[in-house]
């Protein structure tokens, strides 16, 4: 009874491995270090014995009903303390509705692992849930702290990417992960005959001019207008080996191309500069362009999540900034 | 046919953490809206219903918001766009309430609301029990951004999910022999620019991602037409059911450590221009 297992739910596409799946392992990796930890504090918590890595075959991952209804016989079988997934757009397509067919605690968007301070039960808040788990809130300004009510339920949580890395400390943890194959059985499920999935299409392309810049210049819903894209191209002027982009709302309010979405629908860039002006900075944007050398954000709220990212912090209202950039030469 | 669409109020104002930590205070101007995919999942609900009219089939649209008294604003302007009914479920709750409790509660709210309209929809058993054809929520929430309630609400109904819509279609040839309102087609977004199509059978639950559409601005004939209208209104306990206790708890609210150095530049805009101006030179990204 006291031996936890985490389990690993490998996510694929086109039958490849997506990348996220080392990421679910980090952070498998993060919650074993913690339930060791506690396993020192206080005697009788068993530390997790078993990192189990499933690859389920035979069935398109995307055909979400019918891969939710044979997740389920397969996570009763093995019956672990937590289920790990990406949140991706898979993940999100799974996770929660798999959570309520197995009756139990579902976190979204995880971004940190945190061991609570106080484990004495009485003594915090924090002491009823053994760990804790951080996610995004507003639109990244805040993280939530969130803790379970019943943590002897299972847990599933959906994986931020970009917040777990393997590092080589985590060598010592080989030996208790294992991968194992699954192949569902006929999967019974009335909702299935509901839907009939069809096919992939790569109707937009991901090729994008941004990947040749060297500098760009971004603006988010902050820059108001249509209009003032003509400021932002100037302000892109300013500069050599430059590119206008912007975040996903300024395209989908069809005011830039689709080329030009910088994001985890969009494009991934890393340019020697990223100028972001009027850009709150959420998850799905900055995984777009976190790696760029140097960030540059202009933003009118002191607390805006892009500054969490930046290298150079401005707060003032975009037009009047670029403005000021444009008129000034110094 | 009927539609629901699911919308939030949100804060737009900056919020800041509140003095116990746990949660958030709304800045001075605190100002409120329709979270952003909501407004597109609305959006779209009423542009299906002027897609249907043209075929001489009539769409009811029921809006459902579950928030404080304030939130009646938005239902309102939601019917100032177009849709024809508000339902409002008020509560006070003002803190973090995770996905499986809303979704408990709107399936609540819609299996209570369909007995006593009785509008129960011919279907199928066992989905005949959702009172309406279609569902709309947003992809995610701006402010809790869990992406869960949707998902969630349509297994409490037991009807087929697709996540991050991109596209509806159905089909309008008419014929006889065909239901147009039985099925419809979707494009659903995955990352890197890949659609999924799918066919789905209704009811179903789709959750809208932006990019769908370009939400209308309330129009002053529906506005007018929305103040005659009376918007229902329940009490959160009527959404109670007996397991809804909620299974997650936040401890307590931070800002996200800082990735890299965030330097703030001081003084006038004018100071701040030319003391970026200086740091590109010296790093050679401006001539
Ligand atoms: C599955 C999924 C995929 C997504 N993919 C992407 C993606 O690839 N790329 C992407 O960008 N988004 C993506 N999004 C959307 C994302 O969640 C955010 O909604 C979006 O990034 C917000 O864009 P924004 O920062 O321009 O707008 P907002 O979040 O509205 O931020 C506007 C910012 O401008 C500031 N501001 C306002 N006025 C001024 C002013 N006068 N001067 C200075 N600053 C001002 C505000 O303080 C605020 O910080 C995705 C969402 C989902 C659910
Ligand atoms: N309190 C609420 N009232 C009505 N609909 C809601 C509420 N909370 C969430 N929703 C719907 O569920 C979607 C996803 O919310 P979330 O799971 O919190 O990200 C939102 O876009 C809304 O359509």
């Amino acid at each position: 009874m006291n031996t936890k297992t985490i389990l690993v739910i490998a996510e694929y596409l086109d039958g490849k491995l997506n990348p996220i799946t080392d990421e679910l392992i980090a952070c498998a990796i993060e919650i074993t270090k913690i339930f060791d930890l506690k396993a020192k504090d206080i005697s009788g918590v068993k530390a997790i014995s078993e990192i189990k890595v499933i690859h389920v075959k035979g069935i398109n991952p995307l055909e979400s009903e019918k891969y939710k209804s044979s997740l389920v016989p397969i996570i009763r079988e093995i019956n672990p303390s937590f289920i790990l997934m990406g949140h991706t757009s898979q993940g999100i397509d799974v996770a929660s509705g798999l959570s309520v067919r197995l009756g139990c605690n579902c976190i979204t968007g995880v971004n940190k692992i945190i061991y609570p301070e106080y484990v004495d039960v009485g003594k915090s808040e924090d002491s009823k849930s053994n760990i804790l788990f951080s996610r995004l809130v507003f639109k990244g300004k805040c993280n939530a702290i969130v803790g379970v009510e019943k943590p002897e339920n299972i847990t599933l949580l959906t994986i931020q990417s970009g917040s777990f890395y393997i590092k080589d400390c985590c060598k010592e943890y080989n030996n208790i992960i294992s991968n194992e194959e699954y192949y569902p059985s006929n999967v019974d499920d009335s909702t299935i005959s509901l839907i009939e999935y069809g096919d992939i299409a790569y109707s937009r392309t991901t090729k994008s001019k941004l990947n040749e810049a060297k500098v760009i210049v971004a603006a988010g819903r902050g820059i108001g207008d249509k209009e003032n894209i003509e400021y932002l191209k100037k302000m892109a002027a300013c500069f050599t080996g430059s590119a206008v982009a912007g975040s996903r709302p300024l395209i989908d309010m069809g005011w830039l191309p689709y080329e030009q979405q910088v994001g985890i629908t969009g494009a991934i860039v890393s340019p020697e500069l990223y100028l972001a002006v009027g850009i709150s900075g959420s998850s799905q944007h900055i995984a777009g362009m976190k790696d760029s050398k140097f960030i540059v954000s202009v933003n009118k709220d002191p607390n805006a999540a892009i500054f969490n990212f930046s290298d150079i912090s401005i707060v003032e209202d975009c037009l009047s900034f670029i403005q000021a950039f444009i008129d000034n030469i110094p | 046919m009927k539609i629901l669409v699911c919308i939030k109020q949100i804060p737009t104002s900056d919020i800041n953490i509140n003095d116990s930590g746990k949660w958030i205070t709304e800045g001075n101007n605190s100002s409120l809206a329709i979270s952003r995919f909501d407004e597109n999942a609305l959006e779209e609900a009423i542009l299906l219903k002027e897609r249907f009219a043209l075929l001489g089939i009539s769409v009811d649209i029921d809006i459902i918001s579950i928030g404080s008294q304030t939130a009646a604003e938005s239902i309102k302007r939601a019917m100032g766009m177009g849709a024809d009914n508000g339902i409002h479920v008020i509560t006070e709750d003002k803190g973090y309430v995770s996905g499986a409790v809303t979704a408990l509660r709107l399936a609540t709210m819609i299996k209570k609301i369909s007995k006593a309209e009785n509008i129960i929809k011919m279907g199928d058993a066992p989905y005949s029990c959702c009172p309406y054809d279609l569902i709309l929520t947003g992809i995610m929430s701006e402010d809790l951004m869990q992406a869960q309630v949707g998902p969630m609400l349509a297994e409490y109904l037991n009807i087929p999910c697709v996540t991050s819509v991109v596209n509806i279609k159905f089909d309008d040839n008419l014929n006889d022999n065909v239901d147009i309102t039985d099925k419809i087609e979707v494009q659903r977004e995955l990352e890197g620019g890949i659609r999924q199509n799918i066919k789905v059978k209704l009811p179903a639950l789709l959750t809208i991602q932006a990019g769908i559409n370009q939400p209308r601005y309330p129009s002053l004939s529906n506005i007018l037409r929305a103040n005659k209208k009376k918007i229902l209104t329940y009490n959160i306990v009527d959404a109670q059911s007996s397991n809804s206790f909620d299974p997650l708890k936040v401890v307590r609210v931070e800002y996200p450590e800082k990735k890299r150095e965030a330097k703030l530049l001081n003084g006038t805009t004018k100071d701040k221009a030319i003391e970026l101006k200086n740091i590109l030179k010296q790093r050679g990204l401006l001539i």
